[in-house]
């Protein structure tokens, strides 16, 4: 929805979030001050801010992320709160996670949120996968990831009852009412669905922490590899391996398609880093069945992009371009389970 | 019928425009979403390039023999739906795999033209093309529903 706010009404309300975090800030810090306070990205209802803690002694680098208290709650979402619970277990282990400074009181009156420290790398797949200063984080980086992976699959998180548990049928119903929500057919999505239901692996042994959106993006990339992983929201009780699967999808190789971790690594150099680090040894044949899903999940994520660009919600370019990836799913689907026939099996009268 | 230039002469123009004249102007996410804008002009230039061959008919006579009902494009194509999710259609029928074949290939080379796995798709419907299609020459561009060049 388009907002029409004059630019004096919103120096306004940064001037009011300042004051606020503030506030906030002296809790950590006493008598310091925010400044060069920057918008990451947002929506409506979430937002990253960039700012420095300055007082006595050096700035503190720090991201706030902020959501409106009444958007907590929605289905399948984590709060915020409850994310920064979850990344303070990650970090006591030893795992590569931005440290959490404060969380947001109800009496601050700046929603619900956290304070975190702001790590310096790179998420922008074009650099990471290009530019030369990476090359040695690169040839690192898909052992790095099968062992943070590892660790993230072995923490233990028995007592923290807001995770979900899902298991692999439940994750493929959930996903297939997803895509009748948009009512938008597709031969190739209802054959991966019949598929992903014909190959269906039995529920593992114990549901582990699935960090459920481990890629390109999340990953914050320094010249010596693996630096930070980010946003755990989508954090659940479940089957370990579909985080191995989700970081093969072929829309995260940005081009890069004989690399399929990433478009930075091999499959065999994940499952060594994961191996090496205490994880079980991966089972291809599971971790193609997520990636399969996988894909299929980019895909419905995509028509869900389309839908809101078609009911008005998000009408820019951007929105709609991505609507439009559904079909590179297609094509990736297409590969993976459609055999080329060997001779034309339609009758002549056309093409 | 209207007259010169083309409407995708008039696009191209447009696209060329963006690319080479204002984008490299704008800063970071000004030049992104101008650039992503272009790239959204390209997608509607190509599909009036592909139209010419009217793949619309084409997709309805694959759907009409593969689900052996007539309808619209979208009625047909939920009716397949419906055959594959309710196990009527078999997986490895060779008309299901030829229609899927060609009408994927024909979107994505819509939409994104130089997406890898789209690339790599094609490379391997040409080496199976020779008891796919008629012969190819090489003077037009690749047309995936038609099987022509």
């Amino acid at each position: 929805m388009a907002e029409s706010v004059s630019d004096s009404s919103v120096a306004a309300d940064l001037a009011a979030m300042t004051e606020k975090l503030t506030k906030v800030v002296q809790r950590l810090r006493p008598g310091s001050r925010v400044e060069n306070i920057v918008r990451l990205t947002g929506g409506a209802n979430q937002q990253m801010w960039s700012f420095d803690v300055v007082g006595q002694g050096d700035a503190l680098p720090v991201v706030f992320r902020q959501a409106s208290s009444w958007n907590q709650g929605a289905e399948g979402i984590m709060s915020l709160e409850n994310e920064a619970v979850l990344i303070g277990r990650a970090g006591k282990a030893g795992l590569p996670v931005p440290e959490v400074y404060e969380v947001l009181k109800p009496e601050d009156g700046l929603g619900s949120g956290y304070l975190m420290a702001r790590i310096s790398g790179e998420t922008l797949p074009p650099k990471i996968l290009r530019e030369s200063r990476f090359a040695t984080a690169r040839s690192k980086l898909a052992g790095q990831c099968g062992e943070v992976l590892a660790g993230i699959h072995q923490l233990p998180v028995g007592d923290l009852g807001f995770l979900r548990k899902l298991t692999p049928a439940e994750m493929l119903e959930a996903l297939y009412q997803e895509y009748q929500s948009y009512e938008e057919p597709r031969p190739m999505f209802e054959l991966a669905f019949r598929w992903l239901r014909d190959h269906v692996p039995a529920d593992p042994d114990t549901l582990a922490l699935v960090h459920g959106d481990f890629r390109h993006g999340n990953l914050m990339v320094d010249e010596s590899g693996l630096a930070s992983v980010l946003d755990w929201e989508l954090a659940f009780l479940g089957d370990p391996m579909a985080d191995l699967g989700w970081l093969c999808v072929n829309s995260w190789r940005f081009g890069n398609i004989d690399l399929p971790v990433g478009g930075f690594g091999t499959r065999e150099q994940l499952f060594k880093g994961y191996r090496a680090a205490g994880g079980q040894s991966p089972d291809p044949q599971r971790v193609r069945f997520w990636e399969i899903l996988g894909t299929l999940r980019w895909g419905v994520m995509c028509q869900g992009m389309a839908a809101s660009f078609v009911a008005g919600h998000d009408t820019s370019p951007e929105r709609g371009a991505i609507g439009r990836r559904a079909s590179e799913v297609e094509v990736d689907l297409l590969r993976e389970l459609v055999p080329i026939p060997e001779r034309r099996a339609f009758n002549a009268g056309f093409a | 019928m209207q007259g010169l230039p083309d409407n995708t002469a008039l696009l191209a123009s447009v696209e060329a425009f963006l690319k080479d004249q204002v984008i490299p102007g704008l800063d970071g996410a000004g030049s992104f979403r101008a650039r992503v804008s272009a790239n959204v002009l390209g997608m509607v230039r190509r599909y009036l390039e592909q139209g010419g061959v009217d793949g619309a008919h084409d997709e309805r006579e694959m759907l009409t023999q593969l689900t052996g009902k007539k309808g619209t494009l979208l009625g047909q194509t939920a009716e397949l739906c419906h055959q594959i999710a309710e196990r009527e259609v078999a997986l490895d029928d060779p008309r299901l795999q030829e229609y899927l074949w060609r009408t994927i290939l024909a979107r994505v080379a819509v939409d994104q033209p130089n997406y890898s796995g789209y690339k790599r798709a094609v490379e391997q419907w040409e080496a199976a093309a020779d008891s796919l299609t008629a012969p190819l020459s090489d003077d037009e561009p690749f047309n995936p529903l038609s099987g022509e060049r």
